[in-house]
């Protein structure tokens, strides 16, 4: 994966997190924020040297569930039910992004 | 857009001064001496050109992650305060359409988790200017102990019979000063041992 690629992809969790810090409950709240600003901070401090070993660890599976979360805000034919499931694992991805943020 | 602006400026710079300079010039010339002092100069401009780039960079960098956080931070209070009551609605029973009260232990724990985000935030914020700011000097230390060793190559250029070496020599910096502007110890280590090992041969 080339920089370009992983800081647009960095940019797209931050996008999805946006949105799902919307719908998120006020306990899983906190931890929505600070996985915004962390990868906030990262995209832009990362140098070129540093690129090379960065990735998100998330797998193509991880950010599937994280886009179907952000399309499941704005889709009016789901049930709220459905909506609901889909965000509750679009911020169980969020979480795991921001898991490994702390560590590195 | 900056890192690349610096890896763009640091290539030209060594394509200009390796194309420059000729292959092959007898020790002692004037050819020798007009490209010792083409070497040092356009050496000199590479190295103030990447100081200020790279305090561009920062101060730039800085300001945004300010702003950034900043807001995030500022937005704290509304935002947990309108997740609780929204979250309290939700727990209301079907039919209850009395207006949702905050206990004060809900309002307690919006405070506290208020703070608490701020305090993370803020901790990040600094982190980042503290990184930054490291980097930042890291790379005006080494850029300092450059421009003191061109005084030195230009002597040691009189005893070289091709200025091929002095071709490698500037690849080798092309090299670590690009690694370098990601601000690692290392790098910095590595640095001084080149020039010290070119230095001692």
């Amino acid at each position: 994966m080339t920089i370009i690629e992983k800081r647009q992809q960095i940019e797209d969790a931050i996008l999805t997190l946006k949105k799902l810090q919307d719908e998120a409950t006020f306990e899983e709240t906190p931890e929505i924020v600070e996985a915004i600003v962390k990868l906030t901070v990262k995209k832009e401090l990362l140098v070129m040297s540093e690129w090379d070993n960065f990735t998100l660890e998330i797998t193509d599976d991880d950010f599937k569930k994280l886009r179907e979360a952000k399309a499941a805000i704005e889709d009016t034919t789901i049930t709220e039910q459905e909506k609901t499931e889909k965000v509750k694992k679009g911020i169980a991805i969020g979480k795991k992004i921001l898991g490994v943020l702390k560590i590195l | 857009m900056k890192k690349e602006f610096i890896s763009y400026l640091l290539l030209v710079s060594i394509l200009v001064i390796g194309c420059s300079i000729p292959a092959k010039v007898k020790t002692g010339s004037t050819e020798i001496v007009a490209a010792q002092k083409k070497f040092v100069e356009e050496n000199n401009r590479f190295y103030d050109a990447i100081l200020s780039t790279v305090s561009d960079h920062v101060e730039v960098t800085k300001s945004y992650l300010n702003e950034k956080i900043q807001t995030q931070i500022s937005g704290l209070p509304k935002l947990y305060l309108d997740k609780m009551l929204k979250d309290r609605k939700k727990d209301k029973k079907a039919g209850d359409t009395a207006t949702v009260i905050l206990s004060t232990e809900d309002q307690l724990l919006i405070i506290n988790t208020t703070m608490k985000s701020q305090e993370t935030l803020l901790n990040e914020y600094h982190l980042a200017v503290d990184t930054l700011n490291e980097r930042k000097k890291k790379i005006e230390v080494v850029i300092n102990i450059l421009k003191k060793f061109q005084g030195e190559i230009f002597n040691a250029m009189k005893s070289l019979d091709t200025y091929i070496q002095l071709q490698k020599f500037n690849e080798v910096l092309w090299e670590d000063t690009k690694n370098l502007i990601g601000g690692k110890n290392d790098k910095i280590d590595s640095l001084i041992k080149t020039i010290d090992s070119l230095n001692n041969n």
